[in-house]
């Protein structure tokens, strides 16, 4: 009854038309640089700190917010139709998304975004709104054992996500994980495959990292191939999904939220882990797991409904405990300081206001997101119209600028330009990039955790299956490689016997 | 011999107008907005500080006052870059302990010296380390803590933010001082850390009043000693470490405006003003006491000797923190 009340306080505050205007300014505002590669909701919200300083805190918080989800859908438009995902996030949207656009299919791809984000989006308001403290209560019983147990369930799950030859994405995993590593050693600050250049001290950037794995180094062997492979050069069946594709939107996008709405919870990785989980499980519980990765409507949809619902409970531990899980959290509370707002538990209490205001309109926003981008993915559809040859300078120059911004330091254009080439010799090789992001994103926080449990329990490996949660996780863990390992046999056995019957 | 005179002449001419344009440019400044260097991403507590300041300092100097964020090497890529601008006073750095004491003798390569590369516009403030425990631990005061940790074998496991930062060399000082066994357990950042210690993964940990403010006032943690000289405003009922007779635990985490070195003095004189100015706004006071940071305005040559002072006193303590020590 409480949070009913509540609820509608909420939507007071959030249906105000000073709010309504923010909110709608924050969401356009996302797509938009969503849209521009690299130029993250981060960076954007930081420029825009100091009109946030002189908002009214509820106003300011809202647009803040709308510019984070904003950008969430706004990345996986590029992602969809040029292979540059503009969130680290929408780097898994662009397996199928860019695959159904190459076979003309951009249109479905980008409403299947738009109509999965906009269910996660609902749910996860609603989510929020009556679960906020449970959440909390399960964040904070995460230790080191734990996260380093779902890590490695997450890699050992993911390891399956690309096809092609098992040795060939754990080669690739492994190489992630090196260049994952590049940098300070949190524990003992020593310089790690740094080879004595400063810049590379802070390790590499994720959004740099992806959008030159895929998007450049895609615009290298589409040159190098001759402009076949470009999304541009099919015809466009149909701007809108049919009948059938939306109801194969549905399941995904529900799975997606839920995974979504838990991952985002945990500090650190949030919205970009959850559409990798997300895909992969879409993928194990498909009858057609050979079609992920070719251009399936299911890979669309599930990721971006995690990516969405994982951004939207990411702002959980802000509002109840006054921890930012990550940059653009950790802006929103900088803002709530500087006028003079601890943020924590007793905004709730001191700031209903102020608390369901913002939780109503994250539902509002995905109403306006919805409103805004369906009619607007003809537009994004006809951009695939302009030659591909003109439209390779356009997004260099906003990969460059969108690498450059996140630290204001030319040293990320350049790591972009050197991994592009990385990329172009990995896909050249015949390997595949997806298993380098993962090992990239997981290695280090795998390592972290690892060394931090051990640190905790003074060397003693146990602590990894003595504790509930780590335990039931390490033993899925195990499970699931002896299941692969299984299922890799009967393979081989059959092979064989193959073999042997026509011998 | 004529040509030689033109010359002379052309060329005093040409020197006095320089002198001219640099005097009045001086005499005019500021006369287009100022950019103030943050050495880490925006949203953290260096950012809130500099924005809370910018937004006083600007009106005081009568330009706008643009925040460039700056982030990487644990303060050191902003400081490196501001060093090399024109020391005109148009580009300002926020400097601190990460980028004037620790990075430069973590990092040799940094290139530039905390005291020669800039000249030292003012303080703006300090901030102190707070010792805090999760709120059921059995530690009550920190001769608890210490007790314990003198008879424990193993030592007494607290948390820490980073491994190379003010806290660190704090933790240094705690352990060596109380000659009781401490061992850290590092964490990516205050917020992990801190989620750590209100979820009971840790007991204990070396934080700041502005990142465990609201676990403070949540009632998940709660503090036990803090750094400062005197008791701050935010925590009246928390002992200082001085209090409970470790003088030697006295720890100051400042922040101070620095330009290029080869400013004039009188744009140093301009900016120290606008900064006294601004930090004894009582808006501004109100709101960074809120957040446990206390302004303490400071002439140039009063910051310049302070910071050559602790230059020269932290590099032992900061080179025990170094890799393979």
């Amino acid at each position: 009854m409480e949070t009913l009340q509540n609820l509608e306080l909420g939507l007071l505050t959030a249906l105000q038309w000073h709010n309504l205007v923010a909110c709608f300014t924050g969401a356009l505002l996302g797509t938009i640089i969503g849209i521009l590669p690299g130029v993250g909701a981060a960076a954007t919200i930081a420029l825009l700190m100091p009109t946030a300083v002189v908002l009214p805190a509820d106003t300011a918080l809202i647009m803040m917010a709308g510019i984070f989800y904003g950008a969430q859908y706004g990345g996986s438009i590029t992602a969809i139709l040029v292979n540059v995902p503009g969130e680290g996030s929408s780097a898994i949207t662009a397996l199928d998304g860019y695959n159904m656009a190459k076979q003309g299919r951009a249109g479905p791809a980008l409403a299947a975004a738009a109509i999965s984000s906009f269910i996660a989006g609902t749910l996860t308001a609603l989510i929020i709104a009556l679960f906020a403290a449970p959440l909390t209560r399960v964040a904070l019983s995460f230790g080191a054992p734990e996260y380093f147990a779902t890590m490695l369930l997450g890699l050992i799950f993911c390891a399956s996500i690309s096809g092609g030859s098992m040795l060939n994405a754990l080669a690739m995993v492994l190489f992630g994980i090196m260049l994952g590593l590049i940098g300070t050693d949190v524990f003992t600050v020593a310089s790690r495959f740094t080879f004595g250049i400063p810049a590379l001290r802070d390790g590499i950037d994720i959004v740099t990292f992806a959008i030159a794995l895929f998007g450049i180094s895609d615009i290298l062997i589409n040159l190098a191939t001759g402009l076949q492979g470009a999304a541009g050069s099919r015809a466009i069946d149909r701007v809108f999904p049919s009948r059938a594709d939306l109801g194969r939107i549905i399941m995904p996008s529900l799975r997606g939220t839920g995974i979504g709405a838990l991952m985002g919870v945990l500090p650190g990785g949030g919205a970009t882990l959850s559409s990798f989980a997300a895909y992969a499980i879409e993928k194990r519980v498909s009858r057609t797991p050979e079609k992920f990765g070719t251009g399936h409507i299911e890979g669309v949809a599930a990721p971006e409904a995690a990516n969405n619902a994982g951004a939207q409970t990411s702002f959980i531990p802000l509002l109840t405990l006054g921890i930012p899980g990550n940059a653009v959290t950790a802006l929103m509370a900088g803002a709530l300081m500087i006028q003079g707002i601890v943020p924590g538990p007793q905004v709730a209490i001191n700031q209903p206001q102020l608390f369901w205001g913002f939780i109503a309109s994250m539902w509002v926003g995905n109403v306006i997101l919805l409103v805004l981008n369906l009619p607007l993915v003809r537009i994004w559809v006809a951009l695939l119209r302009i030659p591909y040859a003109t439209l390779v300078p356009w997004i260099i120059v906003f990969a460059c600028v969108g690498a450059y911004s996140v630290n204001n330091n030319t040293a990320d254009v350049y790591m972009m330009a050197a991994i592009s080439v990385i990329g172009l010799l990995v896909v050249r090789f015949g390997c595949q990039p997806v298993p380098i992001l993962l090992g990239f994103i997981l290695g280090p926080l795998i390592e972290e955790n690892l060394r931090r449990s051990l640190v905790l329990s003074d060397g003693d490996f146990s602590v990894l299956f003595t504790r509930p949660i780590s335990g039931t996780l390490m033993a899925a863990s195990i499970l699931l490689l002896l299941l692969m390992a299984y299922l890799t046999r009967r393979k081989m056995v059959g092979f064989r016997k193959l073999v042997e019957d026509d011998v | 011999m004529g040509f030689l005179k033109a010359l002379a002449v052309a060329g005093f001419i040409g020197l006095s107008a320089a002198a001219t344009t640099s005097a009045m440019a001086q005499e005019n400044y500021p006369s287009q907005p100022v950019t103030l260097i943050i050495t880490f991403a925006p949203g953290g507590g260096n950012d809130v500080v500099g924005r809370m300041f910018a937004d006083k300092i600007g009106p005081a100097l009568g330009q706008p006052i643009v925040v460039e964020n700056r982030a990487g090497g644990g303060g050191t890529t902003g400081a490196a870059h501001a060093a090399k601008q024109k020391p005109d006073g148009y580009t300002i750095l926020m400097a601190n302990g990460a980028s004037h004491l620790i990075g430069p003798v973590l990092f040799p390569d940094v290139g530039y010296d905390p005291v020669k590369s800039f000249d030292h516009a003012g303080l703006l403030g300090e901030q102190y380390v707070l010792l805090v425990v999760n709120a059921k631990s059995k530690y009550q005061s920190f001769k608890d803590l210490v007790d314990e940790a003198r008879t424990s074998e193993r030592g007494i496991k607290y948390g820490l933010a980073s491994a190379a930062s003010i806290n660190t060399v704090f933790a240094n000082r705690m352990t060596k001082t109380t000659g009781a066994r401490f061992a850290p357990v590092i964490y990516n950042g205050g917020a992990p850390a801190l989620t750590a210690l209100a979820g009971g993964e840790i007991e204990v940990m070396i934080s700041a009043y502005s990142e465990a403010a609201p676990h403070i006032q949540s009632g998940a943690v709660r503090p036990i000693a803090i750094s400062s000289t005197k008791r701050i405003g935010a925590l009246p009922d928390v002992p200082t470490f001085a209090e409970l007779g470790y003088e030697a635990l006295n720890m100051r985490n400042w922040y101070g405006i620095e330009t290029p070195a080869g400013t004039p003095k009188e744009v140093i004189g301009k900016l120290n003003e606008a900064i006294r100015k601004a930090g004894s706004d009582p808006e501004l006071i109100q709101k960074l006491n809120q957040i446990g940071f206390v302004p303490t305005p400071t002439t140039p040559e009063d910051y310049a000797s302070f910071l050559a002072e602790q230059v020269a006193t932290w590099r032992t303590e900061v080179e025990a923190i170094k890799p393979g020590k």
